[in-house]
């Protein structure tokens, strides 16, 4: 019995060190991300050798399948390789002509708004496990001139942008978090509006869309470049369904993003021309209405 | 004390177990499905032998589990702590009591810990799938007999 009397009060301080613990932690990760280096040691020296060790048998089965894959249909298929390749070709002299014939057009038109942004491939190095964290870390970061807001892309389309920056690695936030907000335009209607996460994988949302608004089921869109956060024109997602309830003021419309947000290896990050200008604009619009009119 | 070290090589094995079915590659639908393999296997030793399992364990399981996750570092130290405090504060001798009363206090305790996430994730701004959770946590709760066998191997 004095047993259970020495234990009892031992108890109930164990518990209130590891609420005040876990609860600093908490409040340390949350607000500094100081933490994300732990994750990252982990995942490299832990995570990724299990998973590896785990994969091992599916490598070794796939790799024993395609040595036994006959030497015929390997000719096939490298026959239709390079068909592909001869059709990839001649778009890529299409769209260089289009490039350049663009570019003319827009020096005619003295417009400054063009697409190109530098561009550097950035490697994934670890993809959070839990389905609700819909976040990446990927190998560059401050000493590389990674910036918080930078837009991603993978080569299908927008992925998402950077939200904590650390002096090698940087996080970043998938299109389909439900923080996440990507201004777009419809391709078709150039109908603007903003493609919000839902939370879910592979499915964004389209937000305030009025019930009279041309959107139809098949529809791409594309950014708008509006926020000056992410450049114009990059593909993002493509609209899945479209709701209409008699009544709401809004339609339910859906999408699926573009970009490979779960088999991508690699991903672009893109220093954009207008990123620069993004706080001049936040300047203006935090003005009075009055004054901008008159500047 | 040789109870305790007959105990500690199938405690270390089940939980090095139950991690590594949790970080298994595996498609993302799947994932919402995952059962709280950790926390059962943490339930399951704290009913068994509740001498093996102490307070500062639980945390420091939760914290591993965390940085494996990749969810808000102490979220799950937390969650594991309170469990397990609610489990030894409400009685002594969980080995000595029947199996209905136990099997309440998994799921009482696993609810609760499904509830406190939930609502944690709310406050920090993570995922509002509530579904998606009582889906993880029904599985769990339905995984927990098949833990209960296999962990009952080791008395063999």
């Amino acid at each position: 019995m004095g047993l259970h009397f020495r234990r009892r009060p031992k108890l109930g301080f164990g518990i209130v060190v590891s609420v005040l613990l876990s609860v600093g932690l908490m409040l340390a990760d949350h607000r500094y991300d100081a933490l994300a280096r732990v994750h990252l040691f982990a995942s490299h020296y832990v995570l990724e050798p299990v998973q590896f060790a785990i994969d091992w048998p599916f490598r070794a089965t796939r790799w024993a399948r395609m040595g036994m894959q006959s030497e015929h249909q390997l000719l096939l298929e490298n026959a239709r390789l390079r068909a592909h390749e001869l059709l990839l070709q001649a778009k890529v002299h299409e769209r260089s002509s289009l490039v350049s014939e663009n570019q003319e057009l827009r020096d005619l038109l003295q417009s400054s708004n063009r697409l190109d942004a530098t561009v550097k491939a950035a490697q994934i190095l670890f993809v959070s496990l839990d389905p609700g964290l819909n976040q990446l870390v990927v190998d560059m970061g401050k000493q590389e001139g990674v910036f918080v807001g930078q837009p991603v892309l993978d080569a299908y389309g927008v992925l998402g942008q950077v939200v904590t920056v650390g002096y090698r690695v940087s996080r970043v936030l998938l299109l389909t978090d439900h923080q996440s907000g990507v201004p777009v335009e419809s391709v078709r209607t150039n109908f603007r509006t903003l493609a919000k996460g839902s939370g879910v994988a592979n499915k964004l949302q389209l937000m305030y869309v009025p019930p009279t608004a041309d959107v139809k089921v098949g529809d791409l869109f594309v950014t708008s470049g509006l926020a000056l956060r992410y450049p114009k024109g990059y593909p993002v997602a493509r609209v899945v369904s479209v709701n209409r309830k008699p009544g709401a003021p809004y339609m339910t419309i859906s999408m699926q993003p573009l970009a490979k947000l779960y088999q991508a290896q690699q991903v672009l990050m893109v220093w954009s021309l207008h990123a620069d200008l993004a706080h001049d604009v936040s300047e203006v619009i935090k003005q009075p209405v009055g004054e901008v009119s008159h500047a | 004390m040789h109870r305790r070290q007959s105990i500690s090589l199938p405690l270390f094995i089940s939980f090095l177990l139950a991690f590594v079915v949790t970080i298994l590659p595996m498609p993302e639908v799947l994932r919402w499905w995952q059962p709280a393999w950790v926390l059962c296997v943490l339930i399951y030793w704290t009913l068994v032998s509740p001498d093996s399992i102490s307070l500062p364990l639980a945390w420091c399981l939760g914290v591993l589990l965390d940085v494996f996750l990749g969810t808000l570092l102490g979220l799950h130290a937390l969650i594991f702590s309170l469990s397990i405090f609610l489990l030894k504060r409400s009685r002594h001798g969980w080995h000595r009591q029947p199996t209905w009363l136990r099997s309440l206090a998994v799921v009482g305790v696993l609810m609760g810990s499904y509830l406190f996430q939930y609502v944690l994730t709310l406050f920090i701004g993570g995922s509002h799938q509530g579904v998606s959770y009582t889906l993880s946590f029904v599985l769990t709760a339905f995984c927990w007999p098949l833990v209960y066998l296999l962990l009952n191997l080791h008395k063999r």
